[in-house]
């Protein structure tokens, strides 16, 4: 616990619209450490899902681009974390430096996603037993080859060649084993289904499925349940936990609902206009909220017990990324506004254990 | 999906019968008729035997009695016989098919083989020099005449360089050459007759690849794809190609009729002995029978195109199924 596992540092992203450019994410630093379920929560726009694709580089080359800092993700050799006071071969690589080769094999092989919407997130014309397969096979024949006729031949004379136990279970085993391990009730028939023949809630086990095929370091859920109702978004929430666990892995758990973060993260991100405003413990931003935009956030959760007549809601509107106000980008709709806010850009900082950006607090 | 089939091969016979119906009486309205030309053009001929050749060919009646009693051969896959040379419609049919069907399955796989890599690569690489080039290429294949395009062609290979025929499928000293001499004499005349039919229709359909391509690849699945770690070719090739191939297959459903039907234009420009020009003659010497006998064909393979581009969309995108 407690060890990086990814870092990034002053990640900005930028998108071209006519001419236009948006600066959606700006100077963003933040790290993910082993084991745990970070959250980031922030309203509609404000570049929690940009941050997401850009840490796997997926952001489209023809809509816009990571225009600068650094998203190093520490590899451990032969995947295997070393224990305490064991220092194994570690080595930090700046994703954004690697060749499309070396990316290939982080992307779903070590840091995994899930997306939004299930049924527009998987091919539909293609069947759930390939689409899970696949992310095997192309991870697998990274480390080593597939059966050829002369490796069988090499096992059958009682030779060793290097091939990893697991490659010797059939690839359409290995897919049932992870369609089980999602909880999904009748592997055979999901696996020679098509998307369309699931519901939501099963097609988003099976992009779960997909992300984890590979034993990824770390999984990046952006709003995995936004698109599914009440009870499903439950359960989903409760798999990955329960994955998390048991495949010791760490979950980006992107979000707008500050309830999903308060049950299902340890430690949560608030984001605003493309920045982090606010960063610390669930428990301690939740029962001491700092900046004033977490503060209402907070607010405008409905409590239980209680029914009042209004839900209590942040007055003004999502900020347009394409003007930006000067000085704090909350200054608009923060009640506590300053005259310094008008003018100067609050820095992140050292606050209470936690970290915050807002004139109040230095 | 059988009941589905059978249901809609049912339905095509309305269909067929209400398009020979129109066929007929638009060819009935046209002014002239079938007997003009054997009898108004030759002095000798008298209105005597101008009424004794309309009771032969049936001319005399009205023209639902006619079209009934066509209608009634039909049946019997009787086309009846041409009233030029009274040999039978189906024969001479068959014998402009295969000039006809050479000419449009080569212009075909030409379209094919070069339209759809054309419109993928300008999709991968939207905006890129290649895209720019091939978007004024297209408007230029969509703009120009095409009759125009041949006749240009036709001076400067056939005539200004006298290295390709400019008509029909078989040179004058056909029956002196080998095998091999035949084979290069066909090709040459098929190359000013394919390229200008391939030319358009490479337009036409290199855009409409682009166009499906670049829906596909901006699609969620594709990002998945890349997220998955997979290599470029195989996001391009196994998770967007097969879903932008989809509306493609309907293209390649709808020239079936003009695979068999042959072009009028283009076979006329370059006399070439196919179905078009069979077509186009008997229009213009008012050959009711070997009319029909074409029209209704075309309209068949039309129908037929149709309904297999429906049960190949079925197959291809297991999304759509039929019941």
């Amino acid at each position: 616990m407690d060890e990086k596992i990814l870092e990034i540092r002053n990640l900005s992203v930028e998108y071209y619209r006519r001419k236009r450019v948006i600066p959606a994410v700006r100077n963003v630093s933040l790290e993910i450490n082993e084991n745990e379920t970070l959250g980031i929560v922030g309203e509609s726009g404000c570049g929690k899902s940009t941050l997401a694709l850009a840490i796997l580089r997926l952001i489209n080359l023809n809509e816009g681009k990571i225009t600068s800092g650094e998203i190093l993700f520490r590899e451990t050799d032969n995947g295997k974390r070393p224990s305490a006071g064991e220092a194994g071969i570690t080595e930090n690589k700046d994703i954004l430096k690697l060749s499309e080769e070396e990316l290939e094999k982080i992307r779903g092989g070590k840091i995994a996603m899930v997306f939004q919407d299930p049924f527009t997130s998987l091919n539909p014309v293609i069947r759930i037993g390939e689409q899970i397969a696949e992310v095997i096979r192309i991870h697998q024949l990274s480390i080593i080859h597939p059966p050829s006729p002369l490796l069988r031949f090499a096992k059958q004379s009682g030779r060793d060649c290097g091939g990893r136990a697991n490659y010797q279970l059939p690839i359409k085993e290995k897919v049932i084993q992870i369609l089980k391990q999602v909880m999904i009730a009748e592997p055979e028939r999901v696996y020679n289904s098509y998307p369309h023949q699931l519901s939501g809630g099963m097609q988003q086990r099976v992009m779960i499925g997909m992300a984890i095929s590979t034993r990824p370091k770390i999984i990046i859920a952006d709003e995995p349940t936004t698109a599914l109702d009440v009870t499903t978004q439950k359960e989903i929430l409760e798999l990955l936990k329960f994955l998390r666990k048991e495949l010791s892995m760490s979950i980006v758990l992107i979000t707008h609902n500050f309830g999903i973060i308060c049950e299902y993260t340890d430690r949560v991100i608030v984001m605003y206009a493309g920045e982090i405003i606010e960063e610390g413990e669930v428990k301690k931003i939740f029962s001491l909220p700092l900046h004033p935009y977490t503060q209402a956030l907070i607010r405008s959760l409905p409590k239980k017990g209680e029914k009042p007549s209004r839900l209590s809601a942040i007055p003004g509107q999502v900020p347009d990324m394409l003007s930006l106000p000067p000085g704090c980008k909350f200054n608009p709709r923060c009640e506590k506004r300053m005259n310094i806010c008008l003018s100067n850009e609050p820095k992140l900082l050292l606050v209470n254990q936690r970290k915050v950006s807002c004139f109040l607090y230095n | 999906m059988i009941g589905y089939i059978l249901r809609r091969l049912l339905l095509m016979i309305p269909l067929v019968i209400g398009i020979t119906v129109i066929t007929f009486l638009v060819m009935h309205l046209a002014p002239g008729k079938p007997t003009d030309l054997v009898t108004e053009m030759q002095v000798k001929v008298g209105a005597e035997a101008r009424e004794r050749l309309k009771t032969l060919y049936g001319l005399d009646k009205p023209w639902y009695v006619q079209y009934f009693n066509w209608l009634k051969r039909l049946t019997r896959l009787d086309f009846g016989k041409s009233f030029k040379d009274d040999r039978l419609v189906s024969k001479k049919i068959f014998e402009r098919l295969p000039a006809t069907l050479l000419l449009n399955i080569s212009s075909l796989l030409l379209i094919f083989s070069f339209a759809l890599p054309i419109g993928i690569y300008s999709a991968i690489r939207q905006n890129s020099l290649f895209d720019k080039g091939m978007t004024v290429f297209v408007f230029l294949g969509f703009s120009v005449p095409t009759f125009w395009l041949a006749l240009l062609l036709m001076i400067l290979f056939g005539i200004k360089l006298g290295l390709l025929p400019i008509s029909g499928l078989r040179s004058l000293n056909w029956d002196d050459l080998s095998f091999l001499g035949r084979t290069w004499d066909i090709v040459k005349h098929l190359i000013l007759p394919v390229f200008i039919s391939g030319f358009t229709g490479l337009a036409g359909l290199s855009r409409y690849s682009r166009a499906s391509m670049l829906e596909v690849i901006h699609q969620d699945y594709i990002r998945t794809a890349r997220a998955k770690g997979l290599p470029e070719k195989q996001v391009i090739f196994k998770h967007a190609l097969r879903n932008a191939l989809i509306p493609v297959v309907t293209i390649l459903g709808l020239s079936l009729p003009d695979l068999i039907g042959g072009s009028f234009i283009f076979e006329t420009i370059f006399s070439y002995p196919g179905m078009g020009r069979l077509g186009y003659e008997a229009i213009m010497a008012r050959d009711y029978p070997v009319v029909m006998g074409v029209g209704t064909i075309a309209a068949f393979l039309t129908l037929l195109g149709n309904f297999l581009a429906d049960i190949t969309y079925a197959y291809v995108d297991p999304r759509i199924r039929y019941r």
